[in-house]
């Protein structure tokens, strides 16, 4: 919209500019309306530029939901208790002793590998049926059988559906009461309670009033992603591989963004069917979760 | 059940597209185990060496000629196992899929659909997937259940990919790998005859696997990604004939040496453990067993093609703690011998 702006200002910059130098040239009785002809021709210009700027407008994603529905989104006091698994991260460290390793990483070098590769894997067998639920709500309940279907992890399972359940109840205890008295659903059905996060996310996040357009699902794909970094990072300060402060620092960086960025791309174009693994060692990783002689995490 | 030497309308029809294939176990009464039809067309062959007279089961060899598949090559292969029967398929080798030979070229596809009736049992026990450098294969295998309420439609399925050609030293170098594992339940079962897809079912279990060469991830590439893992392998089992196998896996997962801050080999407790388990983590496997809507699944990875391959083989064997199969094992009771032939 600004773009659009500064080049109507530019324009109305450059005609009264121009007008001075053509005065002197035109003779006193057409000078009337030699001017009233510009006038006119700079209006239907005009005209022009604000059809194309109005057509553009409406390619642009609305604005709207206001940044208040973000903050709660993306708010770590949503209580669906994701903070209780680490998507494989303490499995994944309690495995170093019996992964072959190069060189001496860091365990913040180790985080970060860990959060790529869990970005990953995420972007491709998550994401697509976030979209798919978000995309058509209606559908939502045989998305999130199929996405039941296609999660052979135990330890995933269990995890997801957790989160999933409590996303729902915070719609039905809080969201709802207040969301939906200012604005109906618009024709949503406000009746399905899928069992998985990744669903859940898609369809709560719909009828909290995200439009449903694809500046919507990307944002809705990055909220999520960004969540789960959120809730990566805060397990690995508490399995004290970085301190709060490095934390911040890599939830700050520019590499984060980039990836969370490029996950959600990648995950929103890939139609549920073709959804999958892409990252078999986490697989691994997570499904041994239960193996583990310690852990403070349930996943 | 007894069987005796078949005599199915084998052929290489030429009536059929190529890199299609049928095979259909019937069951003639009283009990005689017979192959009613096995067609195939080039690149994929299909061989069934004639059971002996005691054969609990029949054994199919799928193979492409010359031992590979190059890009473009399609296989679809359909697997029909009437009530009693019991089917085995396997291949004498690893399946190799050579090289895009340029980027247009489509991929290499095998696809697979599988309906096993009630009372059917089906074993799907190959060589592993072996994609070369620059390789673009898709793996589709389809497997519709017709008796999923007394689970009397079974099987047993593995499914495995390396990282390629070592000695050429191809770790993961492929361009993309595909590999989806569908299990559906049949609405219609009354309508067997047919066995459209139309009577596909509720989609039970996907089993997906998407290997991406091309993209990196961070820095890492597919190869830095694996983690030093050289093989996947994937074992999907279902069926009242298989509660035994399942029981065991389930049983030998939770025995698992745990993983902890004390290495697990020094650890006092860990002593107690079965040696076989130690004896496969010493040999850099890693595997994790879970139990999803009705199926056991299991995951394993290991560092090296043989550690893999006879955990695998020990696993569906039914060995004991000193390593010896179980006599009456669930897949030697139902198949008989014979049948870990890509295992050995």
């Amino acid at each position: 919209m600004k773009v659009i702006c500064n080049n109507l200002q530019t324009t109305n910059r450059i005609s009264k500019y121009q007008k001075p130098i053509m005065e002197p040239t035109t003779p006193t009785a057409d000078k009337e309306s030699s001017e009233v002809e510009e006038l006119k021709s700079q209006i239907t210009a005009l005209k022009s530029q604000l059809a194309a700027a109005k057509s553009q407008a409406s390619q642009i994603p609305p604005l709207a939901p206001p940044p208040h529905l973000w903050l709660l989104l993306a708010d770590s006091a949503l209580p669906i208790g994701s903070f209780a698994f680490s998507s494989g991260l303490e499995s994944y460290i309690s495995h170093r002793s019996l992964r072959p390793v190069t060189g001496k990483p860091t365990p913040k070098m180790e985080l970060i590998r860990f959060l790529r590769l869990s970005l990953l894997s995420v972007s491709t067998t998550t994401v697509p049926f976030i979209a798919a639920a978000f995309r058509d709500p209606s559908g939502v309940m045989e998305v999130d059988d199929v996405f039941d279907s296609s999660t052979t992890c135990e330890v995933a399972r269990r995890a997801s559906i957790s989160q999933g359940r409590a996303l729902c109840s915070v719609w039905d205890k809080s969201f709802a009461a207040s969301l939906l008295d200012t604005r109906g659903c618009g024709g949503l059905p406000t009746g399905f309670r899928p069992e998985h996060f990744g669903p859940a996310w898609g369809y709560i996040t719909r009828l909290c009033g995200v439009e449903g357009t694809d500046g919507g699902v990307e944002m809705v794909g990055f909220v999520f992603l960004f969540n789960h970094v959120k809730a990566l990072l805060s397990a690995a300060v508490r399995l004290s591989l970085i301190g709060p402060y490095v934390a911040q620092q890599v939830l700050a960086s520019e590499e984060v963004v980039g990836l969370v960025k490029a996950a959600v791309g990648r995950g929103v174009g890939i139609p549920v069917e073709e959804a999958g693994q892409s990252v078999p060692t986490v697989d691994l990783w997570q499904g041994r979760h239960e193996r583990l002689y310690t852990r403070i995490f349930n996943s | 059940m007894a069987s005796s030497t078949t005599t199915p309308t084998q052929s290489s029809s030429s009536s059929i597209p190529a890199g299609d294939g049928l095979v259909h176990v019937r069951v003639l009464p009283p009990s005689k185990l017979t192959l009613h039809q096995l067609n195939y067309k080039y690149p994929l062959k299909l061989i069934s060496p004639a059971p002996s007279q005691w054969a609990k089961s029949l054994t199919v060899f799928v193979l492409s000629y010359g031992g590979g598949l190059v890009s473009g090559d399609e296989v679809n292969l359909r697997v029909v196992v009437e009530g009693e029967g019991r089917l085995c398929l396997q291949t004498q080798g690893s399946t190799k899929i050579f090289k895009e030979k340029t980027p247009t070229t489509p991929p290499t596809i095998q696809r697979m659909t599988v309906r096993i009736h009630s009372g059917a049992s089906f074993l799907l026990l190959p060589d592993p997937v072996q994609p070369f450098a620059e390789s673009n294969y898709i793996q589709h295998q389809i497997f519709e259940l017709e008796d999923t309420t007394s689970d009397t439609s079974s099987l047993v399925v593995l499914d495995w990919v390396t990282e390629g050609r070592t000695a050429r030293d191809e770790h993961w170098s492929l361009k993309r790998f595909e590999s989806r594992n569908e299990f559906f339940g049949v609405t219609n079962p009354a309508d067997n005859t047919t066995e459209r897809e139309t009577t596909r079912g509720r989609l039970l279990l996907r089993d997906a696997m998407i290997l991406d060469g091309e993209m990196l991830c961070g820095d890492e590439t597919l190869r830095d990604r694996q983690d030093s893992q050289t093989i996947f392998a994937t074992v999907v089992i279902r069926g009242k004939p298989f509660a035994q196998l399942v029981a065991y896996i389930k049983t030998r997962y939770a025995n698992e040496p745990r993983i902890g801050q004390k290495r697990w080999d020094t650890d006092d407790d860990s002593r107690r453990h079965n040696r076989i388990e130690v004896e496969a983590r010493n040999n850099g496997v890693l595997w994790a067993a879970s139990s999803v809507r009705g199926f056991l699944l299991v995951k394993v990875s290991g560092v090296e093609m043989e550690g893999v391959k006879r955990f695998v083989r020990g696993l569906l064997s039914e060995v004991n703690e000193d390593g010896v199969p179980r006599a009456d094992g669930c897949i030697t009771e139902e198949f008989g011998t014979g049948m870990f032939r890509c295992l050995e």
